[in-house]
């Protein structure tokens, strides 16, 4: 994986200012996109689209606070694979209760439906609640070198585990209720 | 000189446009003074073909030998092909190489062939109304094809010596009209119901940059099967009143053809009175049709695509209320109940001062005038319509490039080998949204061959993934360790190779009763870019190898060849050729005396 701040041309940090990492990403996007190439010969082309599609891609990484997380703990650890850290065992009863509800929701029972949307309004009320703490995490983030760093790392890690695990109980959910 | 033009290739009807006085304007045939042109192919006794209004207006006595909807075929395989065919005039040959085959005359064709014919007719219109050959051209797709639907109608567009500056979403080029003349900016959605498909964009535009955020889509919903189903309503009711008929070929055309004329009535007034004559069939039957049948009718269309236009709206992350307007697009949105479906829908009045017919049309000149330079400060990001996916094991799908990125987009992935001494991966590529590999569409399998003896999991083969601006699927792998690339010829598991296009460009100019000079200018493009692709090619596995000299003095031969392959002159290009040849040659040779060319070959294999 190419490091998505250094293509993107910001600093490796948690924090970033959305609407200013969106004027960054337009204004990029605006002078490398292949339709722009000037001597449009097919290498030419090829080459601005492998430019362009890089600093889409690093785009895509950074927009998203889950996918930017992940970037970061690459980065520090020097893997593609981040440790996933274990599933905190609250989010894990509820993976159970979502798994039963959603079978029964599909047989036609009423009140799994129900229980259905109630753990769908759990889990987005945990989604805003680890938005925020994202907010806070990322306020706080040690500088380089900083001996800090290292425990840093972990409540990152634990951040990530917890959103995707979040991620996947809202999309189990939402296939559930589109099919229903 | 020559022209850039835009066209909007459609299911039912075709136009084309250019760029004049800082908008898209629509051209007229000079003969008829019609601007929209029937996709519809007809093949005469003589081998000659009669392509638009002519074969539209006998298409009820002269069924059999009439094609029409054939974009609906574009890119599908001979069983798909077959699966779509019910209710349409035609029958789908197979011929035994996996592209289906429909008879237009003496000849049996290939969609993108038919299609080719469509477009020859639009680029003999341009060039009859500017007084210049037009060569190349920006054409819309619907933004739900496919990178076989995309592939397809690339290759029709070489068979009728157009060349692709863009392929562009029929959505986004609306909006880039709308854009340039009535919203220059906000949040826009793009409601577009043709003949053939439904499709639906969100868009965000601002000082000239259009941000497409999600598409949703139907390759299979459009006013064909309204029509389709109000035709099956007429027959059904003669039969119920007594008359007595069979149900012939042309019986259905008849009834298709009323259907539509009804359809269209029915936008204006709110009963219209039907005839069916059809003498030598027995049946004669008149009728009346209401509006509110023909709406009982469309509804659950309607409603389907509305559904569509939800989830559109949430992989974009908005609500309806943060939407500034809403663009009608495609005939089909002429119908009352679309317009009041989608205003109850989006809680807004649909905007439709661009004619929804010419719209597309219009939007593609204006992308054509971006890409010559003409026009400036316009930027179009267009996003992938369908994730992206390997087949892994146990035949279940990982996606690498989710759906509605931003284009062009590029994602690398590593392969190694499952068993000691392995030699060759094999990589089958997807399209599609669902989990397992055997439920999504199938783009393409290659393997990656020549992989030096090793212990399994130690051979490192990087392939990166690229979607091109056109949504065009391209392979590049590496070897990790030696740094030796090679391109993956990556052709659909049910298209046309690039052989197949080029013996048809010269079949079919040997047919037609083309003078000599034409023949042999054709003949000397397609072998220049095929030389040209394959010395790229070969030059491009391993650039270490050839000195900066080399490099510089090939470029040069290869941009030379390039040029005049672009001119009209077949001598010329013959003379590049040779001088291509004179320089290229000697370097490849000593490629490939280095067993380069066998080390890391992708090629394609047999597809399901």
């Amino acid at each position: 994986m190419q490091d998505p701040f250094s293509v993107f041309g910001v600093p490796r940090r948690l924090a970033l200012d959305l609407a200013e990492g969106e004027r960054r990403w337009h204004d990029r996007a605006r002078a490398l996109h292949p339709d722009h190439v000037v001597c449009a010969t097919p290498v030419a082309i090829a080459d601005a689209t492998a430019t362009a599609a890089a600093v889409n891609t690093a785009w895509k990484l950074l927009r998203d606070p889950l996918l930017r997380a992940r970037a970061w703990l690459a980065l520090e650890m020097g893997s593609t694979e981040p440790d996933r850290g274990s599933t905190p065992p609250l989010l894990a009863m509820r993976g159970f209760r979502i798994q039963e509800a959603v079978e029964a929701a599909g047989d036609g029972d009423v009140y799994a439906r129900m229980e259905l949307e109630a753990l769908a309004s759990e889990v987005s009320a945990d989604m805003a609640q680890a938005r925020d703490d994202f907010v806070r995490l990322a306020a706080s983030e040690p500088s380089m070198g900083d001996p800090a760093r290292q425990a840093f790392r972990a409540s990152v890690g634990e951040w990530v585990s917890r959103v995707a695990y979040l991620t996947r109980q809202q999309i189990q959910i939402d296939e559930a209720r589109g099919d229903a | 000189m020559t022209r850039m033009v835009g066209i909007d290739l459609g299911t039912t009807n075709s136009l084309v446009a250019i760029f004049r006085g800082g908008r898209g304007e629509v051209l007229a045939d000079p003969a008829t003074g019609s601007r929209m042109c029937p996709s519809i192919v007809r093949g005469e006794t003589d081998s000659t073909v009669t392509v638009g209004e002519a074969a539209k207006r006998d298409r009820v006595a002269r069924a059999r030998d009439t094609v029409a909807s054939i974009k609906r075929m574009m890119g599908k395989s001979v069983a798909e092909a077959q699966a779509l065919v019910e209710g349409l005039s035609y029958a789908i040959s197979d011929v035994g190489d996996g592209v289906p085959r429909v008879r237009v005359g003496d000849r049996l064709l290939s969609p993108p062939e038919i299609s080719a014919l469509i477009l020859k007719e639009l680029k003999d219109r341009a060039s009859a109304a500017l007084g210049v050959s037009v060569e190349r051209a920006v054409i819309t797709v619907p933004a739900y094809f496919d990178d076989r639907e995309r592939q397809a109608t690339r290759d029709a567009a070489r068979l009728a010596g157009l060349k692709v500056a863009r392929l562009l979403s029929e959505p986004t080029a609306a909006c880039l009209a709308y854009g340039l003349e009535k919203i220059p900016s906000g949040k826009i959605a793009v409601y577009d119901l043709g003949g053939g498909t439904f499709d639906v964009s969100i868009l965000k535009v601002k000082d000239g940059l259009f941000e497409v955020l999600a598409i949703n889509g139907d390759t299979r919903l459009g006013g064909d099967d309204i029509d389709a189903a109000i035709a099956a309503r007429l027959l059904e009711r003669a039969k119920l009143e007594g008359a007595q008929f069979d149900r012939t070929l042309r019986v259905e055309e008849a009834a298709r053809t009323a259907a539509e004329n009804a359809k269209i009535a029915l936008s204006a007034d709110v009963e219209v009175s039907v005839t069916l004559d059809i003498p030598e069939a027995g049946l004669r039957w008149t009728g009346t049709l209401t509006r509110d049948e023909v709406e009982s009718i469309a509804r659950p269309v309607i409603e389907r695509t509305l559904k569509l236009s939800g989830r559109a709206l949430r992989d974009s992350g908005l609500a309806t209320s943060d939407l500034d307007a809403v663009a009608l697009v495609g005939g089909s949105t002429r119908m009352p109940l679309v317009r009041q479906r989608v205003e109850a829908f989006f809680g807004m009045p649909p905007r439709s001062d661009l004619d929804p017919d010419e719209v597309v049309a219009m939007g593609a000149a204006i992308q054509a005038s971006v890409i010559t330079g003409e026009s400036r400060g316009i930027t179009l990001l267009d996003v992938s319509p369908l994730s992206l996916g390997i087949e892994t094991m146990g035949g279940v799908v990982a996606k690498i490039i989710p759906r509605n990125s931003t284009l062009p987009t590029a994602v690398g992935m590593e392969f190694t080998t499952h068993v000691d001494g392995q030699r060759a991966v094999l990589v089958h590529v997807l399209q599609g949204e669902r989990e397992l590999a055997k439920d999504n569409r199938s783009l393409a399998r290659f393997e990656l061959r020549g992989i030096a003896p090793a212990p399994a999991g130690i051979p490192r083969v990087e392939v990166i993934f690229t979607l091109d601006a056109n949504g065009i699927l391209n392979v590049l792998a590496r070897d990790k360790k030696t740094g030796l690339a090679h391109d993956v010829d990556v052709r659909p598991t049910s298209g046309l190779t690039d052989e197949m296009v080029e013996r048809m460009l010269i079949e079919g100019m040997t047919l037609g009763a083309a003078d000599l000079e034409a023949r042999l200018l054709v003949e000397a493009r397609v072998e220049g870019e095929k030389l040209l692709r394959q010395s790229r090619k070969v030059i491009a596995q391993d650039p270490t190898l050839i000195t900066p000299d080399e490099a510089s003095q090939v470029d040069a031969v290869l941009r030379a060849l390039e040029v005049t392959i672009g001119t009209d002159d077949h001598r010329a290009i013959r003379r590049a050729m040779e001088t291509a040849d004179a320089v290229t040659v000697p370097v490849a040779q000593r490629l490939m005396d280095r067993n380069i060319a066998s080390f890391l070959t992708g090629k394609n294999v047999d597809g399901d």
